[in-house]
């Protein structure tokens, strides 16, 4: 079963001044329910634009997204949107802010800590719940991001380089962690990055956009089965192979990948 | 930058709103019209703008020097942490206070005169720029000190070309704040011992409480505050036109 | 030494080498041009058992009090409606400009015209130098406000008023208490001044007078209070800032 279908969906945008910018075009994909599908590009290539508009937050300007064969309108509650800069609520605790989009919507204040403790207790943080997010290293607190976006039981985990800003030892950490978590819920996984290794490591199908405007300059699927374990996959001669091909194509576009 | 036609509409609608109080009670509101009669008159009769220029000239005097010596004081504990250390504190503390409640000592100290204004400006208006040069001292140092000691760049030209450059927004953004307190002091050192300037145009309106006057002279003030803030504004992004500007 | 035991030695040495100087030069002087450290000491005494002091900061107070109130109530009200709504924003802000950069002892007449000299127009004096302060900072605050929060709420489908009340509010309160401490700082301002130009009374009408008087030694005196009030103001202000926010750095 398909969760998203991207349908020939272009984007661009008008600056100031009635100047308009391409970041998206032709854009066709296909996300099977319970994938975890990367999307891999340079930076500024259109893939946090293609991920809001998986998620609604801003309409495309061509084409259509189905998601569960139904065209979206704007952001909904089968998605979860996971930011690159963590996006915590700096007055809240970590309790208060997984917390947050639940209230409104569970009633019950018992019910909706309930339901957060258990996501805090998934991503490990259970003795830190009344810390404030100023008191946490940057990997617990996009764990908290995670929790946050778990907590409101998506259909669909959307996350733009949910570990770009954290260094590279505890980046491979929270790889397993998530790997864990997604093998653990069965969500759908929609992942930017702009890391060759990381979108191996992680995904059943990378798919690899180009330069502006962001078209798919090429699919790849993954074939490891999961749970993967991170010595076995980054040794097999099939990564590296994989590994070398995408960076050809990279690196073909060498316009593109200026960064 | 264009004003939006909201904008123009609210101001259009506040001048069409006074304009019909002032039909009520001309002598509690005035109106547009009468207001700008009352300019007039100002202008032909009062020495309107040989005052008003007067003001502005000794205000930019004063200005000068408060700006150069506050300046001065702030790059020196920006960049000496000694200094900082020693007199930060009672810096921090005379910027707390209403500095202008010395102008009663200003006047015994230096009399009614041109010396007393300038003095009263410079008294006001000189602290405003220590914490901006001193915070932009210290930005730029640590920003490009070590860069500055990568490649042997010391004495003054460390000071010209490194730390005064990268201090300069901070430095910017201080000089409207201090040119609006400049402004203040002025007015204020004419309106009490009744030096001729704008600062007397105001004792006088509220001397007689009539009530054109007293919106001419406040519009008169408006406009002089408007355009030195928007003079320095303007030749405050000229300098530092690379930078992004900072709040403080 | 630990670092900070010398830094308030260095502190100390530098406020006795003022102080010093001050003696040196004041002895030097007439004591109605500048009268010694030790005549303002014993001037300071004066106002305060004489209760003068008292007499005039009780005055202020109330009108501070409740000049500051309105200001708060009017400044962050306005702040978040038009941070957060920019038509009115567009709207109103231009004549809020306009005000802003009238230096408000421009007003005096006109709060004169409308309110006379006594308590009631001090109080709106004081007022206009407050609420500017209170508003701009509430209003800019909201305004910058990461738009990446209102972003996060509408990823999460938290309706308007909601976000309004659980995003909105709490990011503005560093900025609330920042404007309210500017504010209040530039109250003390129109404090000194209504006793300058309307009723010569509280603090300001003390210092005005006493200057008058070339009670110079006094006069210095109550300076110094009013530099004691506002050093209290600000730091006071700034640590229950740095309680109540503690991720926020303070300005
Ligand atoms: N709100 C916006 N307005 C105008 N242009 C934008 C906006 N957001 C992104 N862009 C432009 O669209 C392109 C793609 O941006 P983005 O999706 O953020 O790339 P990526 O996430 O791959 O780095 C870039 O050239 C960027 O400058
Ligand atoms: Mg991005």
């Amino acid at each position: 079963m398909t969760a998203i279908e991207v349908d020939d969906v272009g984007k661009s945008y008008t600056g100031k001044g009635g100047k308009r910018t391409d970041a998206l075009s032709g854009i066709r994909l296909s996300v099977p329910s319970g994938g975890f599908v990367s999307l891999l590009g340079p930076s500024g290539c259109g893939k946090t634009t293609l991920l809001k508009c998986l998620d609604g937050l801003i309409p495309v300007t061509e084409g259509e997204i189905r998601v569960g064969g139904v065209p979206i309108t704007g952001p909904g509650r089968d998605r979860a949107f996971v930011f690159q800069d963590f996006r915590l609520l700096p007055w809240r605790t970590v309790l208060g802010n997984v917390v947050f989009p639940l209230e409104g919507v569970v009633s019950s204040r018992a019910e909706r800590e309930a339901t957060a403790r258990r996501y805090i207790e998934m991503v490990g943080l259970s003795d830190f719940e009344r810390h404030h997010p100023h008191e946490l290293s940057g990997g617990m607190q996009q764990r908290v991001g995670i929790a946050r976006a778990l907590a409101v039981d998506p259909d669909i985990l959307l996350m733009d380089e949910p570990f770009g800003a954290l260094d590279a030892q505890t980046r491979e950490l929270m790889q397993i962690e998530l790997l864990r978590i997604w093998e653990l819920t069965g969500k759908t996984v929609v992942f930017v990055t702009h890391s060759v290794d990381e979108a191996l490591f992680l995904s059943q199908r990378v798919a690899v956009l180009s330069a502006r405007p962001g078209r798919i300059a090429a699919e790849f699927e993954v074939p490891f089965a999961h749970p993967r374990q991170e010595h076995t996959v980054r040794g097999d001669s099939r990564f590296t192979d994989l590994r070398h091909d995408i960076w050809r194509l990279l690196k073909g576009d060498t316009h593109a990948f200026s960064e | 930058m264009t004003p939006s036609p909201r904008s123009l509409a609210g101001v259009a609608l506040a001048l069409a709103g006074w304009q019909l109080a002032g039909t009520f009670r001309p002598d509690f509101t005035s109106s547009p019209t009468l207001v700008a009669t009352e300019l007039v008159r100002l202008a032909r009769e009062g020495d309107l703008l040989p005052l008003v220029a007067g003001t502005v000239a000794t205000l930019l005097a004063g200005w000068t020097v408060a700006v150069t010596l506050g300046t001065l004081t702030g790059f020196l504990i920006g960049r000496y942490r000694l200094l900082a250390v020693a007199f930060e504190p009672y810096l921090v503390a005379l910027y707390s206070v209403p500095l202008i409640a010395m102008v009663p000592l200003m006047v015994i100290w230096f009399g009614i005169g041109e010396g007393f204004l300038l003095a009263t400006v410079v008294l006001a208006t000189a602290i405003t720029m220590v914490f901006p040069a001193a915070t932009g001292t210290r930005e730029s140092m640590r920003a490009y000190g070590e860069l500055a000691r990568a490649y042997q760049v010391s004495g003054h030209r460390l000071l010209l070309r490194v730390v005064l450059p990268g201090a300069l927004p901070y430095v910017v953004a201080g000089l409207r704040i201090s040119v609006q307190r400049a402004l203040m002091a002025v007015v204020v050192g004419q309106f009490l011992v009744g030096h001729p300037g704008l600062g007397t145009l105001i004792g006088d309106a509220r001397a007689r409480l009539d009530a054109d006057e007293v919106f001419a002279v406040a519009l008169v003030a408006l406009a002089v505050g408007a355009l030195l803030t928007t003079l320095v504004g303007w030749a405050g992004r000229r300098l530092s036109a690379w930078r992004p500007e900072v709040s403080t | 030494m630990t670092a900070p035991a010398r830094d308030w030695a260095v502190r100390i040495a530098a406020l006795a080498l003022l102080l010093l100087v001050w003696q040196q030069v004041a002895q030097r002087l007439p004591a109605a041009i500048l009268p010694t450290p030790v005549r303002v000491g014993a001037a300071a005494r004066d106002l305060l058992t004489g209760g003068e002091l008292a007499l005039a900061w009780g005055q202020t107070v109330t009108q501070v009090a409740v000049a500051m109130a309105l200001a708060s109530v009017a400044g962050v009200g306005l702040g978040l409606l038009l941070g957060w709504y920019r038509p009115l924003d567009q709207l109103l802000s231009p004549l809020l400009g306009a005000l802003f950069l009238t230096p408000r002892i421009a007003l005096v007449p006109l709060i004169a015209l409308w309110f006379g000299l006594q308590d009631l127009a001090k109080i709106v004096l004081i007022l206009a130098f407050g609420f500017f302060e209170v508003f701009f900072t509430v209003r800019d605050g909201v305004r910058g406000m990461e738009r990446s929060y209102l972003e996060l709420a509408r990823a999460y489908g938290v309706p308007t008023w909601r976000t309004l009340r659980t995003v909105v509010l709490p990011a503005a309160r560093p900025y609330v208490l920042t404007g309210l401490r500017l504010g209040l700082l530039h109250a003390l301002v129109g404090v000194v001044l209504a006793g300058f130009f309307l009723e010569t009374s509280g603090i300001g009408g003390l210092i005005y007078n006493l200057g008058a008087a070339l009670r110079t030694a006094e006069l210095v005196a109550a300076l110094l209070s009013v530099m004691v009030v506002g050093l209290a103001v600000n730091v006071g202000l700034r640590r229950l800032e740095a309680r109540l926010t503690p991720w926020q750095v303070t300005r």
